[in-house]
């Protein structure tokens, strides 16, 4: 994975129209099983490899940006791609494609609940995609944590999140708030450094 | 009447409420839904557990299940209305998304150069990468050892899983093979397992 199949300048959408929105994420929805986490390996696959309508690392960034704003994280994912590339109608088409299947597929279940929950064969069928989902998020993990270790801060970051949210020491949420607060306070440092360094240098 | 509105704020409510997604997601769902006396306790866990049977986002599919089950209880024998109810409870949990990213969007756009916004993301990417290590670990030790992680240390994984998930992980890091086949190819393994308990 990680290969690109199109060469894409970051910030240059190829043409997606609504129809193509929809389908794309129709087909990420209807194989979202695992929850916000497993939509990324899905989203490299079909949106970067695919589409090429942006790079792995500003789905990345789409992902980041989709935990800070409140609502459903798949969804916000979906709809900031949408939005990127076609606007308010685009985050629609997005979200109508992954809720899709996933709708029908609940309500044959909530219509034939006793029958289908029991079902031995679907049982079976599930008992192997659960291990497959989790390789599938392994192998994803192995590819970006190559990427980030590449520079120092990448690798620090994370390891000790990684590390820090397994010991049950830190939550996912509070992770991102202070990585959010830190990069904040790290530009103003930066900032003010910048401003008192000129100062200076009127006063001469 | 009244139920649609009912139905419509719990989950636009809960959509609002789950920032951060994954696992904290499911505390903020149980008591929406309890508080309301739409599900018992034992409901709750079965839906979770039908949420992992099914594609898609657990709010969603949350919204979804119990809004159909909400409305055709107080609408009895009526599948078309009960299906309308599914329908509020999933836009509703998608609205507040809708929203909010319609409303920051274009902000952001503009703003990606602002070196205030490149340096949230230079430590907001490796956060990510880190983010998802710790889901993945946690996945590959739940569908290996079940939910009693004390019993890591004490009991084989269940080899079968094992030779998935490893495989699945050798596809996904190493090769081009979409992630829909190497998905849909697991689920087909789990089953072959279960029909070859027929033949021997």
């Amino acid at each position: 994975m990680g290969h690109y199949r199109k060469e894409l300048k970051q910030g240059e959408p190829s043409a997606a129209t609504l129809n193509q929105l929809f389908l794309s994420f129709t087909k990420v929805g209807a194989v979202l099983f695992g929850g916000g986490y497993a939509m990324l390996p899905l989203l490299e696959n079909e949106v970067v490899n695919r589409r090429g309508w942006c790079t792995m690392e500003e789905m990345t960034d789409y992902y980041a940006m989709a935990q800070l704003v409140p609502g459903v994280v798949a969804i916000n994912t979906a709809m900031l791609i949408g939005h990127r590339l076609r606007g308010f109608w685009g985050t629609v088409a997005a979200t109508l494609g992954v809720v899709a299947v996933p709708f029908f597929v609940i309500l044959a279940y909530a219509v034939a609940f006793d029958q289908l929950a029991g079902n031995r064969s679907v049982a079976a069928a599930m008992g192997g995609l659960r291990p497959a989902v989790a390789g599938l998020m392994l192998g994803v993990a192995y590819t970006m944590f190559d990427r980030s270790r590449k520079t120092r801060l990448g690798l620090i970051v994370s390891v000790l999140v990684a590390g820090l949210i397994l010991c049950g020491c830190v939550s996912a949420v509070q992770a991102i708030l202070a990585g959010v607060t830190a990069g904040v306070l790290w530009y103003a440092v930066f900032a003010v450094r910048n401003h008192a360094v000129s100062g200076i240098r009127k006063d001469e | 009447m009244n139920i649609f509105f009912k139905v419509a704020y719990a989950f636009f409510k809960t959509g609002l409420l789950t920032v951060g997604g994954g696992l904290a997601m499911i505390p903020i769902i149980q008591h929406e839904m309890v508080s309301r006396g739409w599900l018992d306790n034992q409901q709750f866990l079965d839906i979770l557990g039908i949420a992992q049977m099914t594609p898609g986002p657990m709010s969603v599919n949350t919204a979804t299940f119990v809004g159909y089950r909400v409305v055709g209880e107080t609408y009895h024998g009526s599948i078309v209305i009960a299906f309308l109810g599914a329908l509020v409870g999933t836009l509703a949990v998608c609205a507040p998304s809708l929203i909010c990213i319609n409303l920051l969007g274009g902000f952001w756009s503009r703003n990606r150069s602002h070196p205030c916004m490149t340096r949230v993301f230079d430590i907001l990417r490796p956060l990510v990468t880190g983010l998802v290590i710790t889901a993945a670990v946690l996945l590959v030790l739940n569908s290996l050892w079940g939910d009693s992680f004390r019993e890591v240390v004490q009991r084989l994984p269940d080899l079968r899983a094992a030779g998935i998930a490893a495989l699945a992980f050798a596809l996904t890091a190493f090769t081009r093979v979409s992630p829909v086949y190497i998905l849909l190819g697991g689920a087909a393994v789990g089953w072959g397992f279960y029909l070859a308990t027929f033949l021997f």
